[in-house]
């Protein structure tokens, strides 16, 4: 799914389990707003334009030129 | 609807505290009757969001009712997660405006220290729905995405919302129950670590003990209730509208204004959720106080200070007041009586007010309430 970050945060206080830095974000698409992992292999900004792709039970956001790093 | 006064308050001290829940809110419970001159009640309504977690207390009405020596009353438990105590002041007033009972005593409290930092996180964060928690997301963490999102929107710099930690610290340095009596600068915040950027530490509330009471009644004193508000909203942010306005604090002051008759132009101060500090900013829009993306305006020229045109937070808020879960709804309620009776001593707004107006965000502003109070005097 195609879509834009309407947000983005970097947690680094993180629940267990979870590594520091936590990087997530909402994605508006046109079937609906995601919650995400941040993009990692560009800074992440309002607005970008970003692909989800889904492995296992999350979605991953990543510019297109980087999808195939996910 | 019968007229309701609020014949009695009372708080125990918030922080770090080594009693139980129970013993928290029974001090506070007899704290409210005593101010109120009452010895028994005819019903007990008790909001707390998670004992069983946090102290493994559970059946909480019925053992702080017994320890009030107020049995066979009949003793409820609220929950509506972070707005319980005001939750509990709800049904308190629908119970005593229902004409069945006269006097009730609504209790909250919360205690939250007996658990490490991370486990209160965790029992906090379970308010946030699977599809969002499995992400690892925390309250910090949605408030953070909120607060970015607002920023974009209305052009809000991270200094700007500092200013509400630094006033509401200094609101609080003389509140003799506050969890914080301390004054904090701009660059102490600025420069507190993040916790989920832009949020820093300073721009979250604490993890407190505490609790609160307000003893309702039918008969006349100065403080009496105009208005009560109520609203919902989808529990997944991602399934809402906006992220930068909430709808059940927006449709729960409709409902209470409405019930007031009047508008937020004839509110005289607030005590706003503000367990974020740009959440006291996105409040004082969602009740009408300022334009959608003017608020950290308001805040930043000092014009919610004590002393400002508007002020909203003099008791220091949850910020610094502190903010024990299930008792910070009540706590509000506590101060807004304090202020309109001139009680408040150091922290007292230097003027003659008539209505004040407190708002409670529950869970992620799932389920908020707003409260209108009238000074008869």
């Amino acid at each position: 799914m195609k879509g834009r970050i309407l947000t983005h945060t970097s947690l680094r206080v993180v629940p267990e389990g979870y590594s520091s830095p936590l990087d997530i974000c909402f994605v508006q698409t046109a079937k609906g707003t995601f919650l995400a992992y941040s993009p990692k292999n560009s800074k992440v900004r309002i607005g970008q334009r970003v692909t989800l792709k889904k492995q296992g039970k999350h979605y991953y956001a990543a510019e297109r030129k980087f999808l195939g790093l996910i | 609807m019968q007229e309701i006064y609020l014949g009695g308050v009372g708080m125990t001290k918030f922080g770090k505290r080594s009693e139980s829940v129970v013993d928290l809110m029974v001090e506070a419970g007899r704290n409210a009757m005593e101010d109120a001159g009452v010895e028994k009640v005819d019903a007990v309504y008790v909001g707390v969001m998670s004992p069983e977690k946090f102290s493994g207390e559970s059946n909480i009405a019925s053992v702080i009712t017994d320890r009030l020596g107020l049995v066979p009353v009949p003793a409820t438990r609220i929950e509506t997660a972070s707005s319980s105590g005001a939750a509990a002041f709800d049904e308190a007033i629908y119970a005593s405006a229902s004409g069945y009972f006269d006097k009730v005593l609504a209790i909250a409290g919360e205690k939250m220290t007996g658990v490490s930092t991370v486990r209160a996180s965790k029992i906090l964060s379970e308010v946030i729905p699977p599809q969002e928690r499995k992400y690892g997301s925390t309250m910090p963490a949605l408030a953070a995405l909120v607060t970015r999102r607002y920023m974009h929107e209305y052009g809000m710099e991270e200094e700007d919302f500092a200013h509400v930690a630094v006033k509401n610290h200094y609101n609080a340095l003389h509140h003799p129950y506050a969890h914080f009596n301390k004054e904090v600068s701009l660059e102490d915040v600025i420069n507190s670590r993040y916790v989920s950027d832009p949020l820093k530490l300073y721009d979250c509330a604490p993890i407190s003990d505490g609790a609160a009471s307000i003893l309702l009644t039918r008969e006349k004193s100065q403080v009496m209730l105009k208005g009560l508000g109520h609203g919902s909203d989808y529990v997944a942010l991602s399934d809402r509208d906006s992220l930068t306005s909430f709808a059940s604090t927006r449709a729960a002051a409709e409902m209470a204004y409405k019930m007031a008759g009047i508008g937020p132009e004839d509110i005289s101060f607030a005590e706003l959720h503000d367990a974020f500090t740009p959440f006291e900013i996105i409040g004082s829009e969602d009740v009408g106080f300022f334009p959608r993306g003017r608020g950290w305006i308001a805040a930043a020229e000092g014009i919610t200070a004590r002393d400002g045109r508007f002020p909203i937070n003099p008791s220091g808020g949850l910020k610094a007041r502190g903010h024990p879960v299930g008792a910070s709804g009540l706590a509000q309620i506590v101060e807004a009586v304090w202020q309109l009776r001139g009680e408040a001593e150091d922290r007292q707004i230097p003027r003659d007010m008539r209505y004040a107006l407190t708002q409670s965000i529950g869970g992620f502003a799932t389920n908020n309430m707003v409260i209108i109070l009238e000074n008869t005097k």
